[in-house]
């Protein structure tokens, strides 16, 4: 087996929560009103629902509760939590199953989180909510539709959507807006589709800062990078839109701008095995004309022909956002998950030319199938500690940088 | 060839400056005393003698201007300002926004100063009036070093790896003064590192709230402390950056 390789990070713990370790892209810190720290983590497929994790003591993290998913077709995948109010997504395998939305838990007791509110999205033409970004108290945004909406192509089935989640038991459509052209009844054609690895145009995160409340920083899979102006959020418009696929393989995931640096960092989702969509890169967007955004670099990687072998995927997947809370903020710093690749950390400084300064690679986690490590998500606290998750086994990764 | 006039890495603070990274071919210079004091052109790197006590002003540097002043109508201080104003500003690059907000305020607060000291100004270089205006008053502000790396005052060899980053530094009559203005990043264990390095070496580590730079000039100045409330007291006469030199001495053969 493949032993562990670092270069500045070290491992604090590992917990493969009671045999659950297969965890999504949801992972989010709640400081509780009795002073632990909560880590809730989403889980990639049933029948875990969402894992919370006392990880007050980071060299010793405890599960304090796991909950379980109805049935077996449905994943909760993404989660994000505000004070002691959490909101948890669910997305189906296929179109017109249940449950398919967002739920909202009261956490104020980590170990007993009770259902408060749930925003229902399933339709025939619907999965359901792939991703919520819940950052503020009284809404959030979402990769979901509304129960009316019907897609051209059934892959474009998650559009932009805001909720007003001030009353939780009553979620309320705000803003919601879809790429024009993907929804029945649109005059514009359907866009056209990526002619090898095609996976919709549609949302995948919907970042909204509170820096900027007036525009969403969307990557929307096959559609590229998108930034809309929400201040009116009955008439949300397309202010910018940069789309690199093809030539490249597609599937935008995270929109991460960094506002005192007028730069924009888009990762691009891996989503096959052994490089076979490879190269899947973290771009580095100029973004002083906001309208027009343009690529300046790429952050490196290892050599494909190294780490496509080990099994799984390999290439970028998600970067640590600078979410509000207690949360690693830097314009400088990108950490972001590379799969097999590990968690990768990157100094963009100058942003002509990132440098890594930093990796972690466990070796393959007991029980995966991949046969390597498949970091699927980080998160990073306001002490700089990693919160690594794999995709399969391996649980919880707690890591320490030394930048 | 040594120059008599080199600075030297034992006696000097060097402040690499405007870009981000330090030039290896300016610290051959030093370590070879090739450099002549108290600023490299084209670098842009400044060498500032340790036991210097006086602030290092505006008009203190042969700044190594991308755009030739002589392009542009500079028949007056004001519009020799807004020159400098533009240089610095264009050492901040494009990706660094309260450094911009930084250039703004900071010459939005030295011109109104100037303009609501007016008479006194001119009252103090009546004798040579006609030669200067008030507005040349404006160099005597401390030198904002931009995006800045520093290397206190050490011997031992010289390495780009020993440059501290900063924000901006200033040298003024209380020595060296790193700051980094808060823009809500996470401090890394390594610029902790770093700061304390510094600390330790006597310069003054300080951070600067956005708020500063939204707020009227003057408060910018304030905040900053009284070498750069008063920067016209203690400043003689002043003169500007873009005055004919002296002719630079000849090495020697």
């Amino acid at each position: 087996m493949k032993k562990a390789e670092s270069k500045n990070i070290k491992l604090l713990s590992q917990d493969t929560l009671l045999g659950n370790g297969n965890v999504g892209e949801g992972v989010s810190l709640q400081l509780t009103n009795d002073g632990r720290r909560i880590l809730w983590l989403a889980h990639e497929s049933a029948p875990t629902n969402f894992t919370g994790v006392d990880v007050s003591d980071p060299r010793n993290p405890k599960v304090v509760v796991q909950t379980q998913l109805p049935h077996n077709t449905v994943r909760s995948n993404s989660l994000d939590v505000v004070g002691n109010t959490m909101a948890v997504a669910y997305q189906t395998q296929t179109w017109g199953q249940e449950p398919a939305g967002i739920e909202l838990f009261d956490i104020t007791k980590p170990e007993e989180p009770r259902s408060i509110g749930f925003y229902d999205c399933s339709s025939p033409h619907s999965r359901g909510c792939h991703q919520v970004w819940f950052v503020e108290e009284g809404w959030l945004t979402a990769a979901a539709p509304t129960k009316d909406f019907q897609p051209k192509e059934s892959w474009d089935d998650q559009p932009f959507l805001m909720l007003d989640i001030s009353n939780p038991s009553k979620p309320e459509e705000t803003c919601f807006w879809w790429y024009p052209g993907t929804r029945v009844g649109d005059d514009e054609p359907a866009p056209p589709r990526h002619p090898r690895f095609s996976q919709g145009w549609r949302c995948h995160n919907t970042n909204v800062y509170p820096e900027r409340p007036d525009r969403a920083y969307i990557g929307y899979i096959d559609g590229g990078v998108m930034i809309l102006d929400i201040a009116d959020k009955s008439a949300p418009k397309l202010v910018s839109h940069w789309n690199p696929h093809p030539p490249a393989n597609g599937f935008t995931h995270t929109v991460l701008p960094l506002f005192d640096r007028n730069l924009i960092v888009a990762s691009d989702e891996c989503v096959y095995d052994l490089g076979e969509d490879w190269p899947k890169r973290v771009w580095v967007l100029d973004a002083q004309v906001e309208d027009n955004l343009v690529p300046i670099s790429t952050l490196p990687m290892p050599p494909v022909e190294e780490f496509a072998p080990r099994g799984g995927r390999f290439g970028a997947h998600n970067v640590h956002e600078n979410r509000p809370g207690p949360s690693f903020r830097s314009d400088q710093i990108v950490i972001g998950t590379y799969f097999n690749g590990g968690v990768r950390v990157h100094d963009i400084a100058d942003p002509y030319e990132p440098k890594e300064i930093a990796h972690y690679v466990p070796e393959a986690p007991e029980g995966s199938p991949a046969g390597s490590i498949q970091f699927n998500d980080a998160y990073v606290d306001e002490n700089g500690l990693i919160y690594a998750v794999d995709r399969w086994a391996g649980g919880l990764y707690v890591l320490e940088m030394d930048i | 060839m040594q120059r008599p006039d080199a600075p030297a890495a034992a006696t000097h603070h060097l402040i690499a400056y405007g870009r981000d990274r330090v030039r290896e071919d300016a610290l051959v210079a030093i370590t070879e005393g090739r450099a002549a004091d108290i600023d490299l052109p084209g670098a842009p790197l400044a060498a500032v003698p340790a036991d210097r006590r006086a602030p290092v002003r505006l008009h203190a540097l042969a700044h190594p201007f991308t755009l030739p002043p002589a392009a542009t109508d500079m028949r007056h201080a004001d519009q020799q300002l807004d020159f400098l104003a533009g240089h610095l500003r264009r050492l901040c690059g494009s990706f660094w926004k309260p450094g911009l907000a930084f250039f703004d305020a900071y010459f939005d607060a030295i011109r109104a100063q100037i303009t609501r000291d007016q008479d006194l100004l001119a009252a103090r270089c009546s004798d040579i009036a006609g030669l200067i205006e008030p507005a040349h008053w404006a160099f005597c502000a401390p030198m904002p070093f931009p995006r800045a790396r520093i290397r206190p005052a050490a011997p031992g060899p010289l390495s780009a790896d020993d440059f501290i980053p900063a924000d901006l530094a200033f040298h003024t009559s209380s020595g060296l003064l790193a700051l980094w203005v808060d823009s809500g990043n996470s401090v890394l264990p390594a610029q902790r590192r770093a700061r304390e390095r510094l600390s330790e070496a006597g310069v003054r580590c300080r951070g600067l709230p956005a708020s500063a730079l939204r707020s009227e000039g003057r408060q910018l100045l304030a905040l900053l402390g009284p070498d750069f409330s008063d920067f016209t007291s203690t400043c003689p006469l002043p003169r500007s950056p873009f005055a004919p030199r002296p002719l630079p001495r000849p090495a020697a053969a």
